[in-house]
């Protein structure tokens, strides 16, 4: 189980997860912090500055 | 305890639209819907404000009928074709205007995180996903409130460069123009300049404090003199009126615009309009209508918030005046798969191919 909410950025413990279906991933789920998204048509692609690229989403 | 069924409340908070007068009877309201359509069909002359004003306020139980009428008002000022386009935000967040609705404002402390322009090759990338959809249309959007020299290069460099590798016509989005940057964007090649009004001029100050509704208006009239295609668009939902999207639906119809993008606000976290209640999917429906009354000619687009305020009406916005759509995801959130408008304009029978405005 990831340890934050990807949506939110909090703690797993606080949120069971709230991101809505059509927003991409907004926050690290390993350590929280705010990610880099880039939305292309097609696509979406995300960077935490720690741990790097988030595994690619096949929405 | 009681036998009967309650209604419960679910889901979604829906918007309560403040109208300032009664509905039509249901008679009025056939009278008023068979006028607009000898009007635009047989006369073939525009509405007047308060034909328009008076299709606005049909009971629910007609608008049904007045998306019909929309309908064929659509294929007859516009033909069967709609318009596929993919947008791409290439500079994300950090923008110095504070619009209400936006998550990409630096004013608010938003999930969306600023980025920098992306690299030629990741823009060319998109526009050629894009293309692969069927599209005719890319558009370049960036959160800025208007392009400095450094951004008008690019996008001057990436304009022909897509151009030439897709085929597409490529479109901008970089807020306020100077009429030198409006000359060069149009020398450039730029097919179509996004510049939306949003909201009515009188309820403009509830959503952006940093600008003022006339230098947005500027901005389109330097479009529209440079000889660039308009993509004005509307974003309902923000707490308006209905006179006041009368209003700016007869703002519209001054600034005229090749392309209306409607827009369903989509509350952002974070922004102050975060709390506004879903635009309801009937109320959706009537002002498509009611936009494609009032400007028959134009390519009416379905775009933002569309997933969120009518869910699996989608068809029926598509027959209810829509004759275009913004295929796959939107500047900072996703939208619905590609596969599925696709089926379903294959499902309507609708081609897909470039519009332009009527002459």
């Amino acid at each position: 189980m990831p340890a934050h909410c990807d949506g939110c950025g909090r703690p797993s413990a606080e949120c069971g997860g709230c991101r809505w279906e059509y927003d991409p991933p907004r926050f690290c789920p390993e350590c929280g912090l705010r990610l880099a998204v880039v939305v292309t048509p097609v696509g979406h692609r995300e960077r935490c500055k720690v741990h790097g690229p988030l595994p690619v989403d096949p929405r | 305890m009681t036998d009967t069924i309650q209604p419960v409340s679910i889901g979604r908070k829906q918007a309560a639209t403040a109208w300032s007068r009664p509905h039509l009877s249901a008679e009025e309201a056939r009278t008023a819907i068979r006028a607009a359509g000898v009007a635009l069909l047989d006369e073939r002359r525009p509405l007047t404000s308060d034909e328009l004003a008076d299709l606005a306020h049909v009971p629910d139980a007609s608008v049904p009928s007045l998306a019909a009428l929309a309908h064929e008002v659509r294929l007859a000022w516009c033909g069967d074709t709609v318009e596929v386009e993919g947008i791409l935000s290439a500079k994300t967040g950090g923008c110095p205007e504070d619009c209400h609705f936006c998550s990409q404002s630096s004013a608010f402390d938003t999930p969306v995180k600023a980025t920098p322009f992306l690299d030629t090759d990741e823009v060319v990338a998109a526009a050629e996903e894009t293309a692969a959809l069927g599209a005719s249309e890319f558009c370049i959007v960036l959160a800025v409130r208007g392009p400095d020299e450094r951004i008008m290069r690019r996008i001057l460099d990436l304009v022909p460069i897509i151009g030439d590798r897709t085929g597409l016509n490529v479109a901008v989005s970089a807020g306020i123009l100077d009429p030198d940057q409006a000359r060069r964007l149009a020398e450039g090649g730029v097919h179509r300049y996004n510049h939306n009004l949003e909201t009515a001029r009188s309820y403009f100050p509830e959503v952006v404090t940093t600008h003022e509704y006339d230098e947005r208006v500027d901005t389109c009239r330097l479009v529209v003199d440079n000889g660039m295609e308009l993509c004005c668009g509307v974003l309902l939902g923000m707490g308006e009126t209905v006179d006041q999207r009368l209003e700016l639906l007869d703002e519209l119809r001054e600034v005229g615009p090749a392309e209306v993008p409607m827009n369903f606000l989509k509350p952002m976290v974070g922004t102050p309009f975060a709390g506004r209640p879903a635009v309801e999917a009937l109320e959706a429906i009537r002002w498509i209508a009611v936009f494609r009354l009032g400007l028959p000619s134009v390519i009416l687009r379905y775009a933002g918030g569309r997933e969120f305020t009518l869910g699996d009406l989608q068809a029926m916005g598509m027959t209810s005046g829509i004759n275009a759509l913004i295929i796959g995801n939107y500047l900072t959130y996703l939208g619905r798969s590609p596969a599925d408008d696709l089926k379903m304009l294959d499902d309507l029978r609708m081609p897909i191919g470039a519009l332009s405005p009527v002459i």
